[in-house]
C-alpha cells in the first residue's frame, strides 16, 4: 500500500481579514499600525478580538502604535516547512516583537541577514504589500540616545 | 480531585515506522481491542469510550465512529481535542470522573494515528486540514507548523537562563539512550553522540534536527475501572492519585514569560491532589515533542527550580539510575511521536513493574507532563501503586 502523495502549498498565505481585525489591515493598507484598546480598562491587545481580553469590555477604539519595538524572541527557519512557497526565502527570520505599546506580536525582521538579529534588537514596523495585504514587517532601528530603553545584550 | 476509586487494568501500545496503510481509526480499533486483553476484559465489558481523534485525518464524532467499528455499545463515546499530552491526561480524568459519580464503569482512553505515513496534506509540517488559529497572524509570517514557535520558545529560554545548547543535546542523547531499551523505540539502534548532535542540521534555530521529536506511525490504549473491580482482575492496579491542568494561552504570540506558564500551576494542584511532593515521584514521563520541552517541564514539575532544567540535564538527573528518572522510553524524541498517549502506558508499565531493561527500581508513583500547543495548555497526572 502506498501512502496518499502530501499536497504542498505553493504559495505563501495571506491573511484574510476577519470582523474583528479589518480595521488592522486597513491600517496596514494606509502606512499604519493600529492597535486595539480597550475603553474600560485602558489595556491594549493584539491580535484584534472583539472583546477586551482582559477585562471582558466590549468598548474598543483604535489607537496608532509608534511601530517601534524590541526583538523578544528569535529564530532562523531554515527549512521550508509551507511546501514550496517559503523555499526560496531560506533562511529566513521570524520573530517575537515586544512593542513599545506593551503587546507582543510575530513578523520578521527583514532588511539584514536573518543570523544578524538578536534578542533586545530595536525594530520599527515597515509595510511590505503581499496579494491585497500589507504585511507588517520590521526594520532593525537607530536607538534615539536621549533615552528610549532597549533590552541589549 | 481524584479520590483514588479508579485504576488502570490495562494497556495496549503499538509503534512503528509503517503501519501498512492503516489509517488511525483502524490503529485506534486495534489498540482498544488489544487493551481490553490486556485487562482480562470483553469488549461487551466496556461502558464508556474516549479517543482524540487522529490530527492527520479530518473527523467528525471520531469517537462514534470509532465504537461503531468496534462494535462497542456504551453510555458514551467521547471525542476530546485538549492538546499534546493533556488529551490523554484529559481522557484519564473524564474517565476517572465518571466512575466515581456512576456515570460509567469500565472506560477505554484511546489515541493513535498514521502521523508518519498517512498524512493526507502537507505544508503546515504536519496538517491537518484543520484551523490552528495561526492562520492570520503567524503563517503569513513564515511562521508554520511547530518547529518554528518552539525555537522562539527556546530563544527565550536560552536567553532568560543563561543556558546553552549543551543543555538540549543533553536531553536528546538521554533520550537515545533510553530508546535502546525499549524494543518498539524508533530510534533504538540509532545511538547519538554529542558529535552527531553537533553535526545535525538546523531546522528553526535554536533547534536542530535532533532537537526535534520523531514522527511515528501507532496507537495506544488504556483501560480504566473502578478499583475494587481492579483488583478482581489478572493485571497489577495502577491507581489515578491526583491530576492538574492549566490554561494559558494557544499560539506562540501570546506566550507569556517562562516563569508564568501553566505547568507549575497544574503540577501544584496535581501534587495537592494526590497529597504528595515532588521527592516522592519516582519516574517522570514529560511531553517532549522539543528538547526545550524537557526543561521547561522537569522545572515546572518541581524537580528541580525554575532555571535549574538545565543543569539536571547536563548532570545526567534524567538518565535511568538517577533518583527520578525522565522518559525512561525515549519519550517523543527517540521512542516516537504518538501525542503522549505512549508516556501514560509506560508509566503504567514501570508501575506494574514489566519495563524490562528500563525498569526504574521501586517506582511507586509517576508523574505525567504534558503541554499542547505551545505550553498553551498543561497537565500533570500521578499515577501510583495500589497499597
Amino acid at each position: 500500500v502506498t501512502a496518499p502523495k502530501p499536497q504542498r502549498m505553493a504559495t505563501k498565505p495571506v491573511p484574510e481579514p476577519t470582523v474583528a481585525s479589518r480595521p488592522f489591515w486597513a491600517g496596514c493598507a494606509a502606512g499604519e499600525l493600529r492597535l486595539p484598546r480597550c475603553r474600560d480598562c485602558r489595556v491594549v491587545h493584539f491580535y484584534p478580538r472583539s472583546f477586551c481580553p482582559a477585562c471582558g469590555g466590549a468598548d474598543l477604539e483604535w489607537i496608532r502604535s509608534r511601530g517601534t519595538g524590541t526583538v523578544h524572541a528569535t529564530t532562523v527557519v531554515r527549512r521550508p516547512f509551507w511546501g514550496d512557497a517559503f523555499a526560496e526565502d531560506v533562511p529566513y527570520n521570524v520573530v517575537l516583537v515586544a512593542l513599545d505599546e506593551g503587546i507582543t506580536m510575530l513578523s520578521a525582521v527583514v532588511g539584514v541577514p536573518a543570523e544578524s538579529v538578536y534578542i533586545g534588537m530595536p525594530v520599527a514596523v515597515e509595510f511590505v504589500p503581499r496579494g491585497e495585504i500589507s504585511l507588517p514587517l520590521f526594520r532593525p532601528r537607530e536607538i534615539d540616545p536621549s533615552g528610549d530603553r532597549a533590552e541589549q545584550r | 480531585m481524584l479520590s483514588r476509586t479508579s485504576a488502570i487494568v490495562g494497556i495496549a501500545e503499538e509503534l512503528t515506522r509503517d503501519s501498512g496503510g492503516r489509517s488511525g481509526l483502524e490503529l485506534q480499533a486495534r489498540a482498544v481491542r488489544a487493551a481490553v486483553a490486556d485487562a482480562g476484559c470483553q469488549l461487551a465489558d466496556i461502558d464508556a469510550l474516549y479517543a482524540v481523534p487522529p490530527y492527520s485525518e479530518a473527523h467528525s464524532m471520531f469517537a462514534l465512529s470509532l465504537a461503531e467499528l468496534l462494535g462497542v455499545r456504551a453510555s458514551i463515546a467521547l471525542t476530546l481535542d485538549v492538546g499534546g499530552t493533556v488529551s490523554s491526561i484529559a481522557m484519564l480524568l473524564q474517565a476517572a470522573m465518571a466512575i466515581e459519580h456512576g456515570v460509567h464503569e469500565t472506560a477505554v482512553c484511546v489515541f493513535g494515528e498514521a502521523a508518519r505515513t498517512g498524512r493526507r496534506h502537507s505544508g503546515t509540517g504536519w496538517t491537518l486540514g484543520s484551523a490552528m488559529g495561526t492562520e492570520e497572524f503567524e503563517e503569513p509570517f513564515g511562521a508554520v507548523g511547530f518547529v518554528v514557535p518552539y525555537a522562539l520558545l527556546a530563544s527565550r529560554y536560552l536567553y532568560e537562563r543563561g543556558a546553552t545548547r549543551s543543555a538540549f543535546s543533553a536531553v536528546a542523547m538521554s533520550a537515545r539512550r533510553h530508546a535502546a531499551l525499549h524494543p518498539l523505540a524508533l530510534m533504538r539502534d540509532r545511538p547519538m553522540t554529542q558529535h552527531d548532535y553537533a553535526a545535525a542540521p538546523m531546522i528553526s534555530d535554536p533547534l536542530c534536527l535532533l532537537d526535534c521529536s520523531v514522527l511515528a506511525d501507532g496507537a495506544g490504549a488504556l483501560v480504566v475501572s473502578r478499583v475494587e473491580r481492579a483488583r478482581d482482575l489478572p493485571q497489577r492496579p495502577v491507581v489515578l492519585l491526583g491530576a492538574g491542568m492549566a490554561v494559558t494561552h494557544k499560539n506562540v504570540n501570546q506566550l507569556p514569560a517562562l516563569g508564568s506558564l501553566g505547568m507549575r500551576a497544574a503540577a501544584e494542584k496535581a501534587y495537592r491532589g494526590a497529597g504528595l511532593r515532588p521527592a516522592e515521584v519516582d519516574v517522570a514521563l514529560v511531553h517532549d515533542a522539543f528538547t526545550i520541552s524537557t526543561l521547561l517541564t522537569v522545572e515546572g514539575l518541581g524537580l528541580c527550580a525554575d532555571g535549574e532544567g538545565s543543569d539536571y540535564a547536563l548532570d545526567g538527573r534524567l538518565d535511568l539510575g538517577s533518583r527520578c528518572p525522565v522518559n525512561p522510553h525515549g519519550g517523543l524524541l527517540s521512542q516516537g511521536h504518538l501525542g503522549g498517549i505512549l508516556h501514560l502506558t509506560e508509566a503504567v508499565q514501570q508501575l506494574r513493574g514489566r519495563a524490562g531493561a528500563r525498569q526504574v527500581a521501586h517506582a511507586r508513583v509517576a508523574a505525567i507532563a504534558g503541554n499542547g500547543a505551545v505550553f498553551g495548555t498543561c497537565g500533570v497526572l500521578l499515577l501510583g501503586v495500589d497499597t
